[in-house]
């Protein structure tokens, strides 16, 4: 079995509302539901995290306005994987693109890889039980 | 295949478990993953706080916190929220502005001086604050304040069902004081336009008629933003049906809906001029008959003759409805000076403007409407000849069309005209009453539907009977007395009165403009606000401001310390209602849906029932115990069936806080509930009678759905989903609920808004909802992604009039009314720009500016909206317009 993530975009109309779902659902932002998770939201809020789980691009055609949701599109070829130098970031059988996080050095290749932006830097790492301080990429 | 997302995702953290190298951490992950619907995780059913749309949504609920919150699949929504829905669950982590902001004891504040301030509040006790309350009240009961007592409750549409009818009953009868509701503020227009075009107010369509409507028609409502829920509806009817479904925006802003239009296959947007909307829908009836059905070229205009062959059977109209205006319409002509009396003295005014009915009417009708040439139009409207004809043509496509509006009519001083005409237009073309073809009025409020069939706005009585019909005032009374007949005479003492001359006119509090006009003439005493912000929402906010300092008492009952609650006397901390107490919304398609309580408030904080509740007790018991007993009667009668049992609580609420919020706090709004259901039995479009908590909580309606549409009239009923349809004919026995079953159609002459732009102030400026914030912010100011998406407020300005004013992106711009001045960071907007001449700014940004970096201002704020805005009202829904002021804009500073 083979795993695809589809969005028809004719629905799009940049609600956002996936952005918020996804974080509570992944804790991508910040860990929903830890005791400081009020510390960290506003943190993000103003602008001092800048993590995102996915984001909506907004873009402006001949006076209409498209959106376009970048997520993790687990691609065929994915760019993140090919950077990866300790192997992280890996594709399973099923197509879909995964991080081995005890093997995550922090280093950002895969950021730069990304043309969808979807891998960020992890400072919350109160989340995850991670080898700490060296932080995760993650997505 | 069938495969949704979550199955996705959890089909990948199991795999990942079993199968990756890194497996502990993975298997670590993928636990927390599931553990959202696991054993120390529980979701909880409740109502989006929000917009009307009424999603279902749940609470994840862990160690008594919220911590995540996601739709209901088994909602209407189908589990979709928006941005606001998702962020909820910002407010309630520990921390957050959310919480950090919650008021969490009763509190008083003595020094008057320090109005306007947050300081010099001390905290006390529940019965100390109630009792302070009660005891200037039974002050101000002495005297009147115009018909009713000097004192009221202005209250909101955010509350639940089994508050409103609480607020009716302590406010409108039992004490015989003033009661409105920010519903003025919002929706007034479009119950005015109900009450009066189809004899009740009841929305008379459902979500579902986008899916079989053939034409969209959506006039002065930025429905993408204002109630995305819905919206969510119309993308997915417009990508499946294409070109089949036909969409027209009318309105001065390029508002975001217009995104799915598609032009190339006949979709339209107009950009109309602000306030003109009479003009426009009276042109489009004139190019149906005269243009369309040839009563221009082969009648030579001549409409009596045409009438003459309609009867004779020699012409047949393609588009006017001849067998529904003969059978269903009277036409009357429309003339605010004699609806303003309608709601005090009742529908016998509209014998004074009578014009015809059926095909009679209509003849006048259609010779009234001769002058409305599109091209006549076009020089006041601003919208091309040709386009006029376009969307005329689009209106008569297919079989079915559909109309929605919202605010661009509501918040006019000529709205309820505005909504009459177009009424007018879908009865001629018999348009209207089948699925997919109709008006539907829409409400921007959670609960808009609530406040009125809970009765807590003038010219609504419980369960949404019609003050101004007598037969309603007295079947009220006498449902409401079980029997006794001395207590009838009470009732109706309260909701009824006779004139010097003899005539028994209805008995009104003042409306929302009027009330704190009262205030500030210190005619009203004291002034109980609930659960509404109206510093940041009340229009020319300087004269509210100005009202609230010389009050006598102002107390506001919040959960949060809102930029009103500055203004206080006393502050009560109440809980949510979603997430935080029991209760019921209505959706604006006439859904009942329950919140059930996932959490217990922080503090000493209480449901809002059950504070009221209390308030009544003391109230009760401290005129008794003055032997004024008499003035208490009738409040006591009418509570006594829904607190009974527990009156030793409220002798000492403070030491019961965690009573009260318990089982207690279930079983009020239970028998509140029954209550509604059971005084509501038999009012037509508004009969729940067929309906408890059980079946809101264990029953899903005729599509397999959480909550019911009304009416639910029996207990095997799963609810209506439309009104005034040949199935609401058989229930009812007539097609509308007027006396004689006939819709009431208008000719309405052209009437302009209460301002004009001139040379000292050339500009319109009109006001707007926000996707990313509900309201006055309260909340969503507070929530992360909201706040970064739309952190400040700004003014839109169309690039052509920015380019001739020197206006760039992000200048500091001030604009000036009549009335007051608001400083703003210029947009140049090419995104939802408005039509040259005009300009939009968002309302939701009060003094209290950047809740999550504490940046505030002084109130009532540089650059809050509404300083500027218009308190003048429409004459008959008393709605204020707020979406049309006259400005001048001038660069301050800038780049």
């Amino acid at each position: 079995m083979k795993y695809a993530m589809l969005i028809d975009l004719r629905r799009c109309i940049g609600c956002r509302a996936c952005m918020a779902v996804c974080a509570q659902e992944n804790s991508a932002l910040f860990d929903y539901r830890s005791e400081d998770a009020g510390v960290w939201l506003t943190k993000w809020a103003v602008g001092e995290l800048d993590n995102y789980n996915l984001r909506i691009l907004e873009v402006h055609k001949g006076g209409v306005v498209q959106y376009i949701s970048l997520s993790c599109m687990h691609c065929e070829n994915p760019p993140c994987v090919a950077v990866c130098p300790t192997g992280a970031s890996y594709k399973d059988k099923n197509g879909i693109v995964k991080i081995d996080y005890q093997k995550c050095v922090g280093c950002k290749a895969c950021m730069a890889a990304c043309p969808y932006g979807a891998r960020y830097v992890r400072k919350t790492a109160k989340s995850y039980p991670l080898p700490a301080p060296v932080g995760v990429v993650d997505k | 295949m069938g495969t949704t997302r979550r199955d996705f995702l959890k089909a990948a953290a199991a795999l990942g478990a079993i199968g990756a190298s890194g497996g502990v951490l993975l298997a670590q992950r993928s636990a927390q993953s599931v553990q959202i619907s696991g054993e120390n995780e529980k979701w909880i059913s409740a109502v989006c706080p929000f917009c009307a749309s009424g999603c279902a949504i749940q609470y994840c609920v862990r160690d008594g916190r919220i911590v995540a919150v996601r739709g209901d699949p088994e909602g209407w929504n189908g589990g979709r929220t928006c941005v606001k829905g998702a962020s909820t669950v910002d407010n309630f982590l520990p921390h957050s502005p959310g919480v950090r902001t919650r008021v969490l004891k009763p509190a008083i504040r003595l020094d008057k001086t320090k109005r306007g301030t947050f300081e010099g509040f001390r905290e006390v006790t529940w019965d100390e604050a109630l009792q302070f309350i009660v005891d200037r009240f039974k002050e101000y009961a002495k005297s009147y304040a115009g018909d009713k007592k000097a004192f009221g409750m202005y209250g909101s549409g955010q509350s639940s069902n089994e508050f409103h009818l609480l607020q009716s009953l302590v406010f409108v009868i039992g004490l015989d004081a003033h009661s409105d509701s920010n519903g003025r503020l919002c929706q007034a227009t479009k119950v005015m336009s109900m009450v009066v075009a189809l004899g009740i107010d009841g929305p008379p369509m459902s979500f579902d008629d986008v899916y079989e409507t053939d034409n969209l028609f959506i006039i002065g409502f930025s429905v993408a933003d204002t109630l995305p829920g819905w919206f969510g509806k119309i993308v997915d009817a417009k990508t499946r049906r294409g070109a089949d479904l036909k969409i027209v925006v009318i309105d001065p802003v390029k508002v975001s809906a217009t995104r799915i239009l598609d032009y190339e296959t006949g979709d339209r947007y107009v950009p109309i001029m602000p306030g003109t909307d009479i003009a426009l829908l009276n042109s489009m009836a004139y190019v149906i008959i005269y243009e369309l059905e040839g009563v221009k070229e082969k009648y030579n205009g001549d409409v009596d003759k045409w009438i003459e062959d309609i009867k004779n059977g020699k012409t047949k109209p393609r588009y006017i409805d001849i067998e529904f205006i003969e059978k269903y319409t009277n036409f009357y002509r429309g003339d605010y000076k004699v609806l303003s009396r309608l709601t005090r003295e009742g529908p016998v005014v509209f014998n004074e403007i009578f014009v015809g009915s059926g095909l009679d009417g209509f003849r006048e009708y259609a010779k009234f409407i001769s002058k409305f040439i599109p091209e006549e139009v076009s020089k006041l409207t601003k919208v091309e000849p040709e386009l006029i004809r376009e969307i005329a043509r689009i209106f008569v496509r297919g079989r079915n069309t559909m109309s929605i509006f919202l605010q661009g009519f509501g918040q006019y001083s000529n709205g309820v005209a505005k909504a009459l005409t177009l009424f007018t237009l879908h009865a001629i073309t018999g348009r209207i009453g089948r699925a997919g073809a109709g008006v539907h009025p829409t409400v921007g409020q959670p609960n808009g539907l609530g406040q009125r069939v809970g009765g807590i706005v003038v010219g609504r009585l419980p369960a949404n009977r019609n003050h101004p019909v007598r037969a309603h005032r007295l079947e009220l009374a006498r449902v409401l007395s079980r029997g006794d007949p001395e207590i009838e005479k009470l009732v109706l003492n309260s909701i009824e009165k006779t004139t010097p001359d003899g005539k028994i006119v209805s008995k009104l509090g003042y409306t929302t403009v009027d009330m704190i006009k009262a205030v500030q003439r210190g005619e009203m005493k004291g002034i109980w606000i609930n659960c509404t912000n109206p510093m940041v929402s009340f229009p020319n906010l300087n004269l509210l401001v100005d009202a609230l300092k010389k009050a006598d008492l102002v107390v506001v009952q919040d959960a949060f310390w809102s930029e009103t609650t500055a203004f206080a006397d006393v502050v009560l901390p109440a809980a949510l209602l979603s997430g935080e107490s029991w209760g019921t919304f209505f959706n604006t398609e006439r859904r009942v849906q329950l919140h059930q309580k996932a959490v217990d408030p922080p503090g000493d904080a209480l449901s809002d029932v059950v504070i009221l509740l209390a308030f009544a007790y003391k109230y009760i018991k401290t005129l008794e115990r003055e032997g004024r007993g008499d003035e208490v009667k009738l409040l006591k009668f009418l509570l006594e069936p829904v607190y009974s049992g527990f009156e030793h609580l409220f002798e000492n609420v403070q030491q019961n806080v965690d009573k009260l919020r318990g089982e207690v706090e279930f079983e009020l709004n239970k028998r509140l509930f029954e209550y509604l259901a059971r005084i509501s039995k038999g009012v037509p479009s508004n009969d729940l009678s067929g309906l408890t908590y059980e079946r809101l909580l264990n029953e899903r309606d005729h599509k397999g759905r959480k909550g019911f549409q009304i009416p639910v009239p029996s207990p095997e009923s799963k609810g209506t989903e439309r009104l005034y349809d040949e199935n609401y004919e058989k229930l009812y026995g007539r097609r509308f609920p007027t006396p004689d079953g006939r819709m009431r159609c208008f000719l309405w002459e052209y009437v302009p808004p209460a301002e004009w732009p001139d040379e000292n102030y050339p500009f319109i400026l009109t006001t707007r909802r926000l996707y990313e914030h509900w309201h006055t912010r309260s909340r969503t100011g507070k929530c992360a992604l909201p706040h970064r998406l739309a952190p400040e407020p700004w003014v839109s300005i169309n690039p052509e009039d920015a380019a001739r004013l020197g206006i760039k992106d992000g200048d500091l711009v001030e604009i000036e009314s009549k009335r007051g001045k608001i400083v703003l960071k210029a947009r140049v907007d090419v995104k939802t720009p408005p039509r040259p001449g005009v300009l939009w700014t968002p309302w939701a940004f009060g003094y209290l500016g950047d809740m999550f970096r504490g940046v505030r201002g002084d109130p009532p704020g540089l650059w809050t909206a509404n300083v500027v805005t218009n308190e003048t009202y429409d004459p008959l829904s008393r709605q204020p317009e707020f979406k049309f002021s006259a400005v001048r804009i001038r660069k301050v500073g800038g780049l």
